[in-house]
């Protein structure tokens, strides 16, 4: 991965961990908030690859599970695949199209919210299928809109394309 | 099925199965770790960058906060003048009656540096600690009712548990009707909070206020909750199913006031005191009316 592209993307986690801690409820429409945290380490996964997803989910994850305080490791085991999977993933996608980014954020938040929520309803799957809608499955497509709307403003304001072919080195070793 | 799928980063799978274990097994012994230190450092570190936001939130929303303040301030003029009143009246029935006095907490504001918990908020931290007064089990309050309380406290941070934490019921009882229960976070078909261990033998309506219980051993009695917005019927068909919605808004707050220090021996002052400041505040009403209109409510 490109310095620049390394730097960029401390500087989006940063931000998006403080984002999460302080105005995510301010992104709030209708009571239904982004998941801003699958946002980063999406970003992170298709920018730098399956490792730098592993990473980046890993850490993040445990700055939110230690910040609540609870379920220590259950957010960080999830992003580190959602992490990988869409590392994977990357080099085979345009992504850096936002419907390529859109689609990835969608599957990404619905499984991390998923598995997050289960948690949270300590198991009970009646309560868990029952908010699934709202707190699963329209997170997830409000933080697929906002993903790309995110990055395209940051193309807009000149920043670099730290999704194009070819700034990540990623590839697999044989 | 070759090419199929993509090809697999081999190091990126081996951190990745690495990484899992070490998650499995925070998840299964995680409780053992310092998660309060743990916790406290989080906040630390992100309290500085939290209040620099919190700033410019602020700065960014002062104009309209100072309009409804005005507004505000106006109307509890006169509320207070309503208050003395009835304050002088309480204490002398209190005094007929031979009731005891209840202590006052007095009220120390702190900010809120982060919020934590999904997918509703649960957890405060607050940009202040042990050096401030706060003490694990302290009330949070927002001018509008209870937020929670103190759960873990360091020298700079603390953390309080919200109303939302399904691990931090709140005795509370029916404003007016004295019906006591326990107020609970539910998940369920319809998540939120519920009054819960009611009889169905007791009445209780939507739209009536909810405060803390004298019963209570967390909290001072008569702080208010919530309202009555929904009665129903549990499905044992022996208890009330009663959903309150909590006068605070939880995914809105900025500061708490949290009760710290000795709490003071009268919650009322003496007749005398009140009578003073009732003079006191019929002579500030009386100039204000007496003003030139240009000063009067003036920003």
């Amino acid at each position: 991965m490109a310095r620049a592209t390394f730097y960029l993307l401390a500087l989006w986690t940063a931000a998006g961990l403080l984002a999460r801690s302080s105005v995510a409820q301010m992104l709030s429409l209708w009571g239904v908030a982004p998941d801003l945290l699958t946002l980063l380490v999406v970003f992170w996964a298709l920018a730098g690859g399956a490792r730098a997803g592993v990473f980046a989910g890993f850490v993040v994850g445990l700055v939110a599970d230690a910040e609540a305080g609870r379920f220590l490791g259950l957010t960080s085991g999830v992003l580190s695949a959602i992490g990988f999977g869409v590392g994977s993933m990357g080099n085979s996608l345009h992504r850096e199209r936002p419907p390529a980014q859109f689609v990835v954020l969608f599957f990404a938040a619905s499984i991390t919210l998923a598995a997050r929520l289960l948690f949270a309803t300590y198991g009970d799957l009646g309560a868990w299928v029952s908010a699934l809608p709202v707190q699963v499955f329209l997170r997830a497509l409000y933080t697929a809109v906002l993903g790309p709307l995110v990055y395209v403003a940051f193309r807009a304001l000149g920043a670099p394309d730290f999704l194009a072919h070819g700034q990540a080195a990623a590839q697999p070793r044989s | 099925m070759p090419g199929a799928f993509p090809p697999v980063d081999r190091q990126a799978a081996v951190a990745l199965v690495v990484v899992e274990l070490l998650c499995a097994l925070l998840l299964l012994f995680g409780n053992r770790l310092p998660l309060s230190a743990m916790t406290g450092a989080t906040a630390a570190l992100l309290a500085p960058a939290n209040s620099t936001l919190h700033w410019i939130q602020g700065v960014a929303t002062a104009r309209s906060d100072a309009s409804r303040l005005s507004r505000e301030v106006a109307q509890l003029r006169i509320e207070r003048d309503r208050m003395v009143d009835a304050g002088l009246e309480n204490a002398r029935l209190r005094a007929l009656l031979g009731f005891s006095e209840r202590g006052r907490p007095s009220l120390h504001t702190f900010q809120v540096a982060g919020v934590a918990g999904e997918p509703w908020p649960i957890v405060y931290h607050l940009a202040g600690g042990a050096g401030d007064g706060l003490r694990v089990g302290q009330a949070a309050l927002a001018p509008e009712g209870l937020v929670g309380r103190v759960t873990r406290v360091d020298e700079n941070t603390a953390s309080v548990a919200l109303l939302t934490d399904p691990n931090a019921p709140v005795a509370c009882e029916v404003v007016g009707t004295g019906v006591r229960g326990v107020l609970k976070f539910r998940f369920g078909t319809e998540p939120g909070l519920y009054l819960t261990a009611v009889p169905l033998t007791d009445t209780v309506k939507v739209g009536e206020r909810i405060a803390t219980s004298a019963t209570s051993l967390l909290f001072p009695a008569g702080i208010p909750v919530g309202r009555v917005t929904q009665v129903g019927r549990e499905p044992t068909g022996l208890l009330s199913a009663i959903r309150i919605e909590p006068f605070a808004q939880l995914s809105r707050i900025r500061e708490v006031l949290v009760a710290v220090g000795p709490i003071e021996a009268a919650w009322w002052p003496k007749p005398e005191t009140l009578a003073a400041r009732a003079d006191s505040a019929r002579a500030d009403s009386v100039a204000r009316a007496k003003a030139p209109a240009d000063t009067v409510g003036r920003r």
